[in-house]
């Protein structure tokens, strides 16, 4: 196999093209796939319409971090949860995923197309611990979410879960 | 936040602690309908609710402990309370959230004011709702409950009749429950095959609905809390209402097409120390769109008169003040009230609606004439005996 076929170009929705090590982009079950099915093809960008240059930008970072660590299973759901058991970020994922929230939700979004698995890991457990120990109001704010519930529906909700937190 | 679909919320979700979901399910109706609509979410706080029977690590603090001990100590007197008719005279559910549902297996029902009993299906969609009721204080109480949401499905097995126990809450209105009973013998996709759909009207008592399925079939049962009404097409579906004199007086049968009709058979005991065993049969036939509203079913009934089922239903529609005006309008509610003559106790009544075309064949009864028969001479022969010895 010669260095070329090491490399593999992928093209985001603001039709840039990043040429990036095969290794790398493999991190993605999607775009492994996708390499698989197009073959020998030289040269033929892999085009990523879900996603922009600045979350690719981001992600490949991530990826060429990560470049080393074996793949994860496919549809394990053991993996899945020993991953989920663990519910710390590591390090480096936790200083590299600390990003503005539209960022951080972009990168959800893309690591759920790009089929990232741990990456997606990365993103909700952060977002997760964002919402812990938040009250709704609190969350609203953070997440500038609308309350839309009217002032009964509230005293509804707020009644029923005041009797499960007991 | 609201550009995550609804899996990728639910990852974030399934990472949160009971406490931390139930807080987030509180800031929007979309977040709030997500959780709510999750049967793992839902099942996680419940495990948080009751360590008992689904969760894996109990936590046994104080309150669950309580809960838990609640649980074991209702069924523990479930015994207790299986011979007593059940009567739900105050149940609310919030609106939007109107259905007490469940099956053989699933069984929730209550007396006295407290909830008697639950049992629960493994590997069913479950979602928790609450369940209000008032207790004999007539104190507005609360209860978390786990509901299937997904169709109940289940095979009925050839030789009996598989039954299934549904519990209506009072004002229960034709919009909020349907029952959907499919046949899926022939088709594996419910949505394609839809047999029965059953709507009930509103139910002055609170009562159990049963419904008998014919054998050799597989059936989903539907309960959903929201809908609108559908045509009735009811066929060979045979219900059973529980219906004790003292408890459950009357009882309305909603009727939607003219050409339905409606056999009523209800099996008295005069001798209450016979346990149970019928010992007069009486069977009923009702117009639904020529008797009046209210009507007295006991007035009409004659003794015996199940032993002679009619070869055709056409003949036996072809009764004494029978109506079959297509004028009539298509949708009624006939109000059945049962009131037994002194000294007899009602064990139940059982009704199958079928349509005017319907054949002999389509007359289901839940026991075959012949056990009809023999139980009918039998009672004969014992009231005979009694009377020589006398």
């Amino acid at each position: 196999m010669s260095d070329k076929k090491q490399q593999v170009i992928l093209q985001t929705s603001d039709d840039e093209q990043f040429t990036v090590e095969k290794i790398v982009a493999e991190r993605s079950a999607m775009i492994k796939s996708m390499m698989e099915d197009l073959g020998e093809q030289e040269g033929q960008a892999i085009p990523l319409p879900n996603v922009s240059s600045s979350v690719l930008t981001k992600i490949l970072e991530y990826c060429d971090h990560h470049k080393n660590e074996p793949l994860p299973a496919a549809d394990s759901s053991d993996a899945d949860d020993s991953r989920r058991k663990t519910s710390e970020i590591g390090e480096w994922d936790a200083r590299w995923i600390q990003v503005d929230q539209e960022m951080l939700f972009e990168i959800i979004l893309a690591a759920n197309y790009l089929d990232i698995k741990p990456l997606l890991d990365v993103g909700c457990k952060t977002v997760a611990n964002m919402i812990k120990g938040k009250t709704p109001e609190e969350i609203r704010k953070l997440f500038n979410i609308t309350n839309d519930f009217t002032p009964e529906e509230e005293e509804q909700i707020r009644k029923e879960n005041e009797w499960a937190e007991e | 936040m609201d550009t995550l679909e609804t899996h990728l919320i639910l990852h974030i979700v399934s990472l949160l602690s009971p406490n931390d979901i139930l807080r987030l399910s509180a800031t929007c109706k979309n977040l709030n309908d997500i959780i709510t609509s999750s049967s793992v979410i839902q099942l996680k706080l419940y495990s948080h609710l009751y360590s008992h029977p689904f969760g894996d690590s109990p936590e046994q603090d104080n309150v669950h402990q309580n809960a838990r001990d609640e649980l074991l100590q209702l069924l523990a007197t479930e015994d207790n309370i299986k011979n007593v008719r059940p009567r739900i005279t105050n149940i609310r559910l919030p609106e939007g959230k109107d259905v007490v549902g469940v099956n053989g297996d699933y069984y929730l029902t209550a007396h006295g004011g407290n909830i008697s009993r639950w049992d629960f299906l493994e590997e069913q969609d479950l979602v928790l709702r609450t369940l209000w009721w008032m207790d004999q204080d007539g104190e507005l109480r609360s209860k978390k409950i786990l509901m299937p949401v997904r169709p109940i499905q289940y095979r009925v097995k050839e030789d009996i009749k598989q039954q299934i126990i549904v519990i209506l809450r009072p004002g229960t209105s034709p919009g909020n429950l349907i029952i959907t009973v499919i046949d899926l013998s022939h088709n594996d996709s419910p949505q394609r095959n839809p047999e029965f759909a059953i709507p009930f009207g509103d139910a002055e008592d609170f009562s159990r609905l049963s419904f008998w399925v014919v054998p050799g079939r597989r059936v989903v049962l539907q309960i959903k809390g929201v809908m609108k009404v559908v045509d009735l097409v009811a066929q060979r579906v045979i219900c059973e209402v529980d219906f004790p004199w003292m408890h459950c007086m009357n009882k309305t049968i909603r009727f939607i097409d003219h050409d339905d009709f409606v056999i009523l058979v209800a099996y008295v005991h005069l001798d209450t120390e016979e346990d149970g065993r019928p010992h007069m049969l009486y069977y009923y036939r009702l117009d639904p769109f020529s008797a009046p509203t209210g009507t007295d079913v006991t007035s009409q009934i004659s003794p015996m008169a199940a032993i002679t089922l009619p070869a055709t239903t056409s003949d036996f529609y072809n009764y004494p003040g029978a109506s079959s005006d297509p004028s009539n309008t298509r949708s009624r509610d006939v109000d059945v009230i049962m009131s037994g003559p002194d000294g007899t106790q009602c064990t139940f009544l059982r009704f199958q609606v079928l349509p005017l075309n319907a054949t002999r064949s389509d007359i289901s009864i839940i026991l075959p004439i012949d056990l009809l028969k023999s139980l009918v001479a039998e009672s004969l022969q014992k009231s005979r005996k009694a009377k020589t010895c006398v």
